[in-house]
This record gives structure tokens, C-alpha cells and sequence, in this order.
């Protein structure tokens, strides 16, 4: 960004830039499938699904723990099954050398998924 | 012969060939800007070897910097980059069969300017935000989740950060309400965006007269004053990008 175009900015240059340059998309956000790399396109895809839904479960937990409508049973069991599930998705990430930052997919105007 | 368009422009505007423009443009970027003019609407193009985009970081950068001096001297529709037409005919046939959609939102943008409105949090209040937060009181952990298991304390650490994101979400819905609470006042023309990162609080832009930028600047120094700890950027103004969405035909 051109310094003319700042007009009022009272922080740090190093902080400003570090920042807007997190923005620029790239290419990690987009399924890139290739005859070559297939498999691991669709897994990206499938696992950033997943892990859409895992955290929307986990969300809907947190509202019924706040909402104290869960027998300690259930709450023993719930948290063996995100724990579970969270492994599990570990687990597939490390098979096909995925990251965090590798499940998401950019929805253009309205930013990342996850 | 392929055209790069860079702007639409109503007919009204431009009178005449505006010699010093085009010169700046091909001293400064070497590119030859042409007008093609429709009915009503008229856009600023150069002519290219092919219809093939080429997406290199240099050649949107300097797309966007061309827009950029179009727009100082006109209000314009600017165009991303990569629209490309294959022929003089397909840009006249864009112009008329859109004229009536391009002079509406022409209309809506004449004498106005977008800028960019973002707060970060500042680094040092990320690591007191962290800091601050990393403990639950104990009387405000739910019952359920007291007691001493591996479930219970994974469950316990899963609900502290869903209650930091709580509290962090509420935080920024807050300084979004004081920012739209002012800006409102300016104009009716602006968006929240997502924030792209988690150091952004707040990622807005606004349409505004040209001569109210003092009046947005007043808003900017005001949030600064109310939030210390964070750092309020005001950039621009850009070509009016964010409120320009148009589906041609």
C-alpha cells in the first residue's frame, strides 16, 4: 500500500504490514485437484468438511453446557466423543500432510470458511 | 483485437479526449489508454495480444494503480482486473445492453470516494488478551464440568476457549456498533466485512462525498481516543471497488 494512502494510522508500520499481508489470498485456501494429486485434493476438501462439522458440534456442546441440560453421563460421554473425533481428524491430517491452516476454503466475498 | 477494460464512465464525463491522462498513463505504466464510447457509457481501455489473462502479481498491481489515477480525475465504475473483451464490437455491446445498470450505480457514486476503516488489536494487547484469559474463574465453570476425569477436563478446556471467542466476539460487536453508531450519520453507503484475520476488530468501508472526509477522519480520531489500545487505520480513498458489484449481461 502506497503511504499516501494512509491517513490516520497511530500504531506501528511493522505491525500494519504484517497484518494486511495475512490478507493477500493464495492458493492454499482453493482445491487445486490435479490428475497427479487427486487424493489428496478430495481429502482436503472432505477433511475442511469435516472439520466444519466437528466444530459445529463442538459449538452445540458448548450451548448445551451452558444451557446445564447435561447429565454427568452425558457429559462423559460427550467429551470422549470430541476427544475421539479430534484424534481421529489428527490422525487423517498427518495421512495426507494436511495443516490446520490447509482446511479451509475461500468463499470470495465472504472470507474463509474456517 | 482483445481490449483490457479499466473503467466505465458515463458519456457526460468526458469531454473530448483527455490528452494529459493518457499521457501520464503511458509515461507512467506504458500502456496506451483508448475510450470506447456506447450510447451513454463510455470505458477506458488498451488494446491487447491476447485474451489469455495473465495473472502475475506485477500485472494486477499495475491494473489496480491505473484504475487508481483514472479515478482521481473521473467517477468511474473501476474494473478488476482480467476483464478482457475480445473485440471493439463485445466492449459496445457490454456499454449499451448495460447502460441502464451502470449509469444507476454511476449515479449513486458521483463526487464520492471509498475508504478503508480497519481496527487492530495492537501485538501487546494480544498477549495480555491471551494472558488475561487463559484461566476460568472456578465459580464460573458449569457444574457439569467439575470433577476430576480426562473427559471433563478436556470438555473444561474446549469451554474456556469457547468462552474467550465469546467474550472476544461480544468485544468486537461492540466497537462494530460505535463505529456504524457515527458512521451512520455520514452515509448510508457502508459494509462490516468479515475480518480477515484474527487481529482485525473491526474491517469496514464506506462510500462518502468527497468533501466529507474530514467529517470521517473526526470519526476515525474519536474511535482511536475510545480505544487507546488498539490501533485504527483510515485508508484511501480507493476507487469505489466495494459498492460498484455489478452482473453485466
Amino acid at each position: 500500500m502506497d503511504d499516501d494512502k494512509i491517513i490516520f494510522y497511530a500504531g506501528s508500520a511493522n505491525e500494519i504490514i504484517e497484518e494486511l499481508e495475512k490478507i493477500h489470498p493464495d492458493n492454499k485456501s482453493r482445491i487445486n485437484a490435479t490428475p497427479d494429486n487427486v487424493d489428496s485434493g478430495l481429502a482436503k476438501l472432505v477433511l475442511t468438511l469435516i472439520e466444519l462439522i466437528r466444530k459445529l458440534m463442538e459449538k452445540q456442546a458448548m450451548r448445551r453446557i451452558e444451557g446445564n441440560s447435561l447429565t454427568d453421563d452425558q457429559i462423559e460421554n460427550l467429551g470422549e466423543t470430541l476427544m475421539k473425533l479430534e484424534n481421529k481428524m489428527e490422525e487423517l491430517k498427518k495421512i495426507f500432510n494436511l495443516k490446520d491452516k490447509d482446511l479451509t476454503l475461500n468463499l470470495g466475498p465472504l472470507g474463509d470458511l474456517l | 483485437m482483445p481490449f483490457i477494460l479499466y473503467a466505465i464512465i458515463d458519456n457526460d464525463q468526458i469531454k473530448g479526449t483527455p490528452a494529459n491522462l493518457i499521457h501520464l498513463i503511458s509515461e507512467k505504466y506504458k500502456v496506451t489508454l483508448e475510450i470506447i464510447s456506447g450510447n451513454t457509457i463510455s470505458a477506458f481501455v488498451s488494446k491487447t495480444s491476447s485474451s489469455k489473462v495473465d495473472t502475475s502479481q506485477d500485472n494486477v498491481l499495475k491494473h489496480a494503480a491505473l484504475v487508481e489515477v483514472i479515478s482521481r480525475s473521473y467517477s468511474i465504475l473501476p474494473m478488476r482486473y482480467g476483464s478482457v473483451l475480445t473485440s471493439q464490437e463485445e466492449v459496445l455491446f457490454l456499454l449499451d445492453k448495460n447502460a441502464a445498470a451502470f449509469q444507476h450505480v454511476l449515479g449513486q457514486i458521483y463526487h464520492k470516494e471509498e475508504y478503508s476503516v480497519r481496527v487492530l488489536f495492537s501485538s501487546s494487547h494480544n498477549h495480555e488478551d491471551k494472558r488475561e484469559n487463559s484461566d476460568t474463574p472456578e465459580e464460573s465453570i458449569p457444574l457439569v464440568l467439575q470433577g476430576n476425569t480426562a473427559n471433563k477436563n478436556y470438555l473444561l478446556k474446549k469451554y474456556q476457549n469457547h468462552t474467550i471467542e465469546e467474550r472476544r466476539k461480544k468485544y468486537s460487536d461492540d466497537v462494530k456498533n460505535v463505529f456504524t453508531d457515527d458512521i451512520q450519520k455520514l452515509t448510508s453507503c457502508y459494509e462490516v466485512k468479515k475480518p480477515h484475520t484474527a487481529a482485525f476488530l473491526l474491517d469496514a468501508v464506506v462510500l462518502i462525498d468527497s468533501h466529507k472526509k474530514n467529517e470521517l477522519i473526526d470519526i476515525v480520531v474519536k474511535m482511536q481516543a475510545m480505544y487507546p489500545q488498539h490501533n485504527v487505520i483510515l485508508t484511501g480513498p480507493w476507487p469505489p471497488y466495494s459498492f460498484t458489484n455489478i452482473k453485466t449481461q
